[in-house]
């Protein structure tokens, strides 16, 4: 599993002598380090100690949908806090094509990054690239790509976790005979990870009921949970809960429930921490509450835990889970702040503490 | 004076005549296409098998090659007599056709069209083994004298390798009947001497040819037996020493028939109202001619031979130089829309892909060409209906179209009354020079003599009309006047009782003896 | 000869002017089939929800829900009638609804209607380039406008930095797709006035009669003096200037400028009520009456089978099947015409 740097030294000069690398013979010379030259912090390798600071890296990171606000913020800060160690960076955005994304990875690879990022494709759909970057001796660190044979770390936040954490707290705002419509695209796996824990805690809540699941179409969701909603609520009135599996579709339900006049008999709860979604929050619409989970500190952890791999270094389990914060209309930021990551609570018992 | 060849059965030495065609009997509704015609084609023989528009020679060679099926009669090949249901039945007899244009794929290589239809040599049932493939079509290249390796595509051939390469995939299938159509008409002279050279060759080899043209100085060049067709019979056939020049016309032509009712125009022709000076074009070299009032002047050649491209010409459908002027007025015929706009009219000759819009009604196809005269303003555009149905009653009674309603769908109509319709299209426009290309092509007789009556008054009402047929005889009956062309040129002009089928079929085909 | 009228065009094979019984059933059902079926819809759904799928409120929430799709599927009937495939609409309503929230949040135009305008007036522009590509350099209109909508997509997403415009829309113009003029929802005024003045415009005027006239038959209208041309020009801005439309109704309906994947979701469901449309009342031919029925069986299924709590999944079946049944209906009783 692990890529200890001198297996990762000989693949480069192996691959040099197959390929007559002449800009590696270059950079030999002139020690400007090109994209195939060796990191510098080459002498550590294998100490197990991830305290250097390793440096001259060049970073490959390929994302799936760059047009997603939440993988925009995570590409967004890894690439601040890799520039801050002076790595380079180069990012690919996949338009939603995962399998041009898949390419775009392997030339990364053939181009000879000293580092391959994940960020949020599903690892399992990514299993050749995955290879490929063990061929090549190069780290492959995942954020948001799930637990998966080959993967060197997977940075994420445990979503079932979340999303047993979340029902119950909407169980807990709800009577006796309460129903809740819920919409999620159980195709991700972090919203499979979700509707896990949705499940979890709703098969235990006897007083609840859930009056239908509904899952929205990818793409166009945002128009269909509207329409989805609409066409529900025109059949269902009595609906007191709306569970989204993620907030992107928050928008287009407070929407549906305001137009049906429903926006005192319902709630909605969602997932992720995306800034228009705190608004709403905010605003004191129907929607209530979310997890927001870390983006900008997963960028940073993702450069720190990929440090610690290109010096050789072990890591204690190579899922590293982060702590996202509860936004609540209490604990819900100032607009265009975000929330204390570091410090703030996750469950209502911290707030305020 | 020759003798025809008595229809009977064949007590020749051989084993049988290549071909032998008995009493062949095809008909179509209200026509007969093939009236007892007998052909025999020996081994080794170049046989012309020659007949005006009409006369039944493509229906013969459709019979013949198993595309359509006949109504009576005994087609054998070898001295055995077969049932050609079917192309493929045709072609594993021995029988292949090559068509005036080649029948060739022009995006493929020589090697696949000469293939396409034999199949390629496959190895294990599946792969192509292309080594075989290319050895094979090598092998009949050579037969024809195409010098150029298989792989090459036909796109890229000048026009005689094209024809030469219809016959090598003719050959390919081991045709040893080959039935070609017309196949100089792209060809420049010598390339014509290259391609009798082959034939020559193959027919020594033992190969039947039956050779169809409107070039009868070839006729005399390259072929042994001469056959010749009228009205879907046979009218003889000779070996090329009994015939000359002079006496092939005659029996192409046949006596002069009386025509059933010729309706020139009773009032004085008056001066010319539409001068065409200059015209040249593709196919076209400087025509200059005049209509004059009151009269419907005719345009006859053979196929390919100009009055094609005197139309088109004349409608802005082929760029052209020249002048067109009607009563002194320089007509702009640039393009389609600016001739209609000049005022002149075209019936086309291929209604169903040129004339009809087919999911329109009757009333939408009868004012396409016009629909300026019923939009309310300019602005809006808007279509007054009203107006168009008041216009086209009159009209459509002048045309006695027979339609149940102007809403009906233009398709589910008559020939005769869809082309009718088309004709209307341009009165409602009210044009002042009509084209009329071959107006009566698949339409019944009584709509025919409507067609001929609408000309007459067209013309007398002041309009300059040209006409053009594949019939001779409706421009004997109908014009007042025929130019004749050939090899694009004007080569004569008949008028009064000069005016027969025999002089303008004589001057069609007459300057192919100038070759 | 008879004189009685023979048609020679006809195929010469004898007795095929047998008009069967079987035959006129299929004409019928070709004409009244798509029509029959979102009657049979609606009657079915109303007996199964009588309470919650026949109300007003749920027709004009029917109305609301398709109306995007119906202003996307009109524009390219007009294509479509001079038969020309337009498949740039998907971007075009992406840009039109991205650059009219983009400039409304930037400040860089306050005045809603004036955005309406000048995004409607460049779509036009982009349509007619089309046209000028199509017909001119003779590309054929598939490839044309499949590489525009890739152009416009790629120029959005350019634009737009892929960020999505989620605050700073004006009030007046998020009331394009949230007001109300009466009871009826603005998106479903819009698709009113985008039928009724196609209708007008395909039926009644003369360009329509002679785009038509170039769908049938482009040799025939170019024989007629109809500057063939011309009209491709006409028709591609028509479909372009609904789908931009369309692209920001949407936006302002939702409240958010989205740079991708807006029209992606309508483009396909076009050409579906297009080509339903096309088998209706006039087989064969591509009429806005007919794209406003396709329209309307689309959303009927989807708001119906909602109502009644119908899997996602079966929705795309049952719209495949009856998409199957009218594009069979209309290509059978057109061949068995020939």
């Amino acid at each position: 599993m692990k890529v200890n740097l001198r297996t990762f030294g000989t693949a480069v000069v192996a691959a040099c002598l197959l390929t007559a690398c002449t800009s590696g013979a270059e950079s030999d010379q002139s020690s400007s380090g090109g994209g195939s030259a060796a990191p510098q912090g080459q002498g550590a390798a294998g100490s197990g100690d991830c305290s250097e600071d390793v440096e001259d890296v060049t970073v490959g990171l390929v994302a799936v949908n760059l047009n997603s606000p939440s993988i925009a913020r995570i590409a967004d800060n890894f690439e601040r806090a890799a520039e801050e160690r002076g790595w380079t960076v180069e990012v690919f955005d996949g338009q939603g094509d995962q399998n041009a994304t898949n390419n775009a990875a392997e030339n990364l690879l053939q181009r000879g990054v000293d580092l391959l990022v994940n960020n949020s494709s599903p690892n399992d759909q990514m299993g050749p690239v995955i290879q490929a970057a063990e061929a090549a001796g190069v780290p492959f660190v995942s954020i948001y790509g799930g637990a998966a044979p080959g993967v060197d770390a997977e940075i994420g936040t445990n979503e079932t976790v979340n999303g047993s954490l979340i029902t119950q707290e909407m169980v807990n705002r709800l009577e006796d005979g309460s129903r809740v419509l819920k919409l999620n695209w159980t195709v991700l796996q972090a919203l499979r990870d979700r509707d896990a824990g949705f499940h979890a805690v709703m098969d235990e809540a006897k007083n609840v009921e859930i009056a239908r699941e509904i899952e929205v179409k990818v793409p166009g969701q945002v128009d269909d949970a509207y329409a989805q909603i609409t066409n529900f609520l025109q059949a269902d009135k009595d609906i007191d809960a709306i569970w989204l599996g993620w907030d992107e579709l928050a928008p287009p339900a407070v929407r549906a429930v305001q137009e049906a006049g429903l926006e005192d008999e319902i709630i909605i709860v969602g997932f992720d921490g995306n800034p228009f979604a705190w608004d709403l929050i905010r605003s004191g619409s129907p929607y209530i509450m979310e997890p927001a989970n870390p983006f900008e500190p997963m960028g940073e952890q993702a450069v720190t835990t990929a440090n610690c791999l290109l010096q050789g270094g072990e890591l204690e389990s190579n899922v590293i889970y982060m702590k996202p914060c509860l936004i609540t209309r209490e604990t819900v930021p100032a607009e265009g702040e975000f929330p204390n990551w570091d410090d703030c609570a996750y469950f209502p018992g911290q707030i305020g503490s | 004076m020759a003798s025809t060849t008595t229809p009977g059965r064949s007590t020749t030495d051989r084993p049988g005549p290549l071909l032998d065609v008995r009493g062949l009997v095809k008909d179509y509704p209200g026509q007969r296409a093939l009236d007892h015609m007998d052909f025999t084609l020996r081994e080794g023989e170049i046989h012309a098998l020659l007949g005006e528009n009409g006369a039944g020679k493509s229906t013969l060679i459709k019979a013949v090659a198993g595309a359509i099926g006949v109504d009576g009669g005994s087609i054998s090949v070898g001295g055995t007599e077969m049932e050609m249901r079917t192309p493929h039945v045709a072609r594993a007899a021995g029988i292949s056709v090559v068509h005036q244009h080649g029948n060739l794929v022009t995006d493929l290589s020589i090697l696949e069209n000469v293939l396409l239809t034999e199949g390629m040599y496959r190895r294990a049932g599946v792969l192509v083994d292309w080594k075989r493939s290319r050895e094979r079509v090598r092998q009949v290249l050579a037969r024809v004298g195409v010098e150029r390796k298989p792989d090459v595509l036909v796109r890229d051939l000048s026009p005689h390798e094209v024809a030469l390469v219809s016959l090598a995939k003719a050959l390919a299938g081991d045709a040893r009947v080959v039935i070609l159509d017309e196949p100089t008409a792209a060809l420049l002279p010598d390339e014509v001497e290259r391609l009798f050279g082959q034939m020559r060759q193959l027919a020594a080899e033992g190969i039947g040819f039956v050779y169809v043209t409107h070039r009868l100085g070839e006729v005399f060049q390259i072929c042994d037996r001469i056959t010749v067709m009228r009205d879907g019979r046979l009218v003889g056939s000779w070996d090329r020493a009994e015939l000359d020049h002079d006496a092939l016309v005659d029996h192409l032509v046949g006596p002069e028939k009386a025509l059933a009712e010729i309706t020139r125009a009773t009032e004085e022709i008056g001066p010319p109202v539409l001068e065409v000076s200059g015209l040249s074009a593709a196919g076209l070299h400087d025509v200059s001619f005049d209509v004059r009032e009151r009269e419907v002047l005719g345009v006859a050649s053979l196929p390919g031979e100009g009055s094609e491209a005197l139309v088109e010409a004349l409608f802005g459908l082929r760029r052209a130089g020249g002048s067109v002027l009607l009563r002194g007025k320089r007509l702009d015929v640039g393009s389609p829309r600016r001739a209609v706009r000049s005022g002149v009219a075209l019936v086309p000759r291929d209604r169903q892909a040129h004339g009809l819009v087919p999911d329109m009604s009757v009333r939408e196809n009868a004012t396409l060409a016009a629909t300026d005269r019923f939009r309310t303003d300019v602005v809006t555009r808007l279509m007054s209906r009203r107006s168009e149905r008041q216009t086209l009653a009159s009209v459509m009674k002048r045309l006695q179209v027979k339609t149940p309603s102007l809403e009906t769908s233009i398709s589910s109509l008559s020939g005769g009354n869809a082309q009718k319709v088309v004709i209307g299209r341009w009165l409602v426009r009210q044009s002042d020079v009509y084209l009329l290309d071959s107006p009566t092509a698949a339409v019944d007789v009584h709509a025919k003599s409507e067609i001929y009556a609408l000309a007459r008054e067209l013309a007398s009402s002041g309009a300059p009309v040209i006409f053009t047929s594949t019939e001779v005889e409706e421009l004997v009956r109908l014009c007042d006047r025929v130019v004749v062309l050939h090899g694009g040129r004007i080569v004569g002009e008949l008028t009064g009782d000069d005016l027969t089928v025999a002089a303008i079929l004589r001057m069609s085909f007459g300057s192919s003896v100038d070759q | 000869m008879s004189d009685s009228v023979v048609d020679h065009t006809a195929a010469p094979d004898v007795a095929d002017r047998r008009p069967a019984l079987s035959d006129r059933a299929f004409t019928a059902l070709s004409r009244w089939g798509t029509i029959g079926s979102l009657v049979v819809l609606i009657i079915v759904f109303t007996v199964l929800r009588p309470d919650s799928f026949a109300t007003s409120d749920n027709f004009f929430n029917i109305l609301n829900q398709v109306a995007i799709l119906g202003m996307l599927a009109l524009g390219l009937t007009v294509a479509l009638s001079m038969g020309l495939f337009d498949l740039s609409i998907a971007g075009m309503a992406t840009l039109g609804g991205y650059l009219a929230t983009k400039w409304l949040a930037d400040g860089l135009i306050s005045n809603a209607w004036l955005v309406l305008v000048i995004v409607l007036g460049i779509a036009a522009l982009i349509g007619v380039l089309n046209g000028v590509l199509v017909s001119y350099l003779g590309i054929s209109a598939f490839i044309e406008t499949l590489a525009m909508g890739s152009i416009l997509t790629g120029a959005v997403l350019g634009v737009s930095e892929s960020q999505t415009v989620l605050s700073g829309i004006p009030q007046t113009f998020l009331d394009f797709g949230q007001g109300k003029v009466g009871p009826v929802p603005n998106p479903v005024v819009f698709l009113i006035l985008v039928a009724v003045l196609l209708y007008v415009f395909l039926e009644q005027t003369e360009p329509g009669r002679h785009m038509y006239a170039i769908g049938s038959n482009s040799e025939a209208a170019r024989l007629s003096g109809i500057p063939v041309r011309r009209y491709a020009m006409i028709a591609l801005g028509i479909a372009a200037t609904c789908a931009a439309l369309g692209g920001m109704v949407v936006a302002a309906n939702l409240g958010v400028g989205r740079p991708q994947g807006v029209g992606d979701t309508y483009l396909l469901d076009a050409f579906a009520a297009a080509f339903i449309g096309a088998s209706t009342l006039r087989p064969g031919r591509f009429h806005i009456l007919g794209t406003v029925i396709g329209v309307l069986l689309i959303g009927v299924i989807s708001n119906g089978l909602s109502l009644l709590g119908v899997e996602t999944f079966w929705q795309y079946v049952v719209r495949g099947l009856l998409l199957l049944f009218a594009v069979f209906a209309a290509g059978f009783v057109t061949t068995r015409r020939k």
